[in-house]
């Protein structure tokens, strides 16, 4: 539970709400998340979803805020 | 727990965790048996029988209610207002509003706001000492649609300036004399004082937004342990079932008075300001500072015949010391959280109140609280838990590789369930991190929090909090945590 000594390498993970995570890489992602691409340290995963993840609000929030009134 | 309220808390211990190593040091027997059981307990996950999973992931955790999930907080308000339009809603000082009264100021502002483009999803600055205006204001902003950051005066400016500036918003609501300390580009100042009277140009009929129970409510800053302050976003979803489970549980009437005394910028204070104005109680809001003024306190409690409140363990400690707590007879219910709530002062508690005391639990990230304890006045074991998980609320304790510890092993805390916020404010990263897959669910695409909490269950399923993780110290190559020698030595004390 130390997080100075997690060597683990973990996967990207998105779900239907386009909300990004990260997910031990030898583990099955859990229902409804999939691979985004990026495998590695913990660190580079988030940076790689610092970088996508640009609109943090739910895509369905999204979706209803952008349809016109 | 909330940090800001553990910080608070040392302020007044001073000190807190060279205490407790000490204490850990000079009772090292005490701590050779502490690991010897630990020993025993380590038992792998793997080992749990489906049954045994069944019952940490599902069977406990099983609090489906239905509320309505359509509503947002202001709404929920606002059919209190048509049910008792000329009660009193809330007291400061010598200013007193009926429901109507406050609905009427809080539409004005509302429609002032929608007019500067707040609407959902657009995060208003507040930054006002505990008044009318600071209740008006939060009011307001949520019946425009938008959601509220809490920016407390008395915090140092550049903390302030900070969050201000992290958040963006196009709107800050002050008071004329703080107005001056703050300042951000592109940010607009309203003086809810100076500028009331052209507020009060506008009508003071409930206003209509497309805010939905998905939108934000509110972004309060956690201090973190380490870092800048990160600003967690809270839905009207989440505190609208925290608010219905918090009436459904403990029942006010309109015959009670809750005193308002937390500070607006720690969660604690959203119910208490929107619980009784959901139910048609009444809100007596301390003077500023005062929360931190037993004697004050005493005084405001009997004047007011306040009947509920909120208390950090460690103010509550500083309360019954002072002469007159065990006079406050119209208390009725009075509720701790943000820090470890001790046996004994539980004990001392039940020695000078006829109360009742409830122990909640939850970080700001996930809707003020998500487990709640009922203290017991002959309870058997010499600890108090912090229960179980709240109404659509899961507590999973884990091991590191996610799996569930067996009953009595300490676990790391995770929430899942209605109360998740949405993460930290413009820090994607911090937030994956931070809010994780949910491997337990059959509902696809939904989070865990990951509280960094250590707790473990006890046998009848109420789980009890053992401190934080990073709380770790090493003696001898033995890694120890201090919160579970915390706990130890509270049993034998």
């Amino acid at each position: 539970m130390d997080e100075r000594e997690d060597t683990t390498i973990y996967k990207v993970v998105v779900n239907h709400e386009e909300q990004y995570s990260i997910w031990p890489a030898e583990k099955e992602n859990p229902l409804g998340w999939r691979d985004a691409g990026k495998r590695g340290p913990k660190a580079e995963c988030l940076t790689c979803i610092k970088e996508v993840w640009t609109d943090m609000r739910p895509r369905s929030l999204r979706k209803s805020t952008e349809e016109p009134a | 727990m909330d940090r800001h309220e553990t910080a608070q808390s040392e302020e007044i211990d001073g000190g807190t965790s060279l205490e407790v190593l000490a204490r850990a040091l000079l009772l090292h027997n005490l701590l050779r048996n502490i690991m010897v059981d630990s020993e025993q307990h380590l038992i792998k996950s793997s080992q749990l029988t489906e049954a045994e999973r069944h019952r940490l992931l599902v069977a406990w955790n099983d609090t489906e209610r239905d509320y309505p999930k359509d509503k947002c907080i202001h709404q929920l308000f606002e059919e209190q207002v048509e049910r008792t339009p000329e009660a009193i809603a809330v007291v400061f000082e010598e200013q007193r509003l009926t429901y109507r009264q406050l609905n009427a100021k809080a539409n004005q502002l509302a429609h002032h706001l929608q007019k500067l483009g707040i609407g959902p999803e657009v995060l208003v600055g507040i930054s006002v000492h505990r008044s009318l205006e600071l209740l008006v204001g939060l009011l307001g902003i949520l019946k425009a649609g938008g959601a509220y950051v809490p920016l407390d005066p008395t915090y140092p400016k550049e903390r302030l300036q900070f969050m201000l500036e992290n958040t963006r918003a196009p709107v800050l609501l002050t008071q004329r004399r703080l107005g001056e300390s703050l300042s951000a580009h592109g940010t607009r100042m309203i003086c809810l004082d100076q500028h009331w009277e052209h507020i009060a140009r506008h009508s003071e009929e409930n206003v209509s937004s497309t805010v939905s129970p998905e939108n934000l409510a509110y972004v309060i800053y956690t201090s973190g342990s380490t870092g800048t302050p990160k600003g967690a976003m809270n839905l009207h979803r989440g505190i609208c079932n925290r608010l219905l489970w918090m009436q459904d549980t403990y029942r006010l009437t309109q015959a009670d008075r809750v005193l308002q005394k937390t500070p607006f910028s720690f969660d604690v204070s959203v119910w208490e300001f929107f619980w009784p104005l959901i139910t048609g109680a009444r809100l007596i809001m301390a003077r500023p500072e005062g929360h931190r003024d037993a004697a004050y306190l005493v005084k405001v409690i009997s004047e007011q015949r306040i009947t509920v409140l909120h208390f950090v363990p460690s103010m509550l400690q500083v309360f019954l010391d002072v002469q007159g707590a065990a006079g406050c007879k119209s208390l009725r219910l009075v509720m701790c959280g943000g820090e470890r709530l001790s046996y004994a002062l539980q004990q001392r508690f039940f020695a000078h109140l006829s109360a009742a005391l409830h122990n909640l639990y939850g970080p700001t990230e996930a809707s003020i609280d998500v487990t709640a304890w009922s203290c017991e006045r002959g309870s058997a074991q010499p600890i108090v838990p912090i229960g179980r998980p709240i109404a659509n609320t899961q507590i999973y304790l884990l091991d590191s590789e996610l799996q569930p510890v067996p009953v009595g092993v300490p676990g790391e805390l995770y929430i899942g369930g209605i109360g998740l916020g949405r993460g930290y404010l413009h820090r994607p990263e911090q937030t994956a991190e931070k809010f994780i897959p949910n491997p337990f669910t059959d509902e696809p695409g939904t989070r865990l929090y990951k509280t960094g909490d250590l707790a473990r269950y006890l046998p009848d399923g109420n789980i009890e909090f053992l401190g934080r993780i990073d709380y770790q110290v090493k003696i001898r190559g033995f890694r120890i945590e201090l919160g579970e020698i915390e706990a130890a030595l509270a049993q034998h004390l």
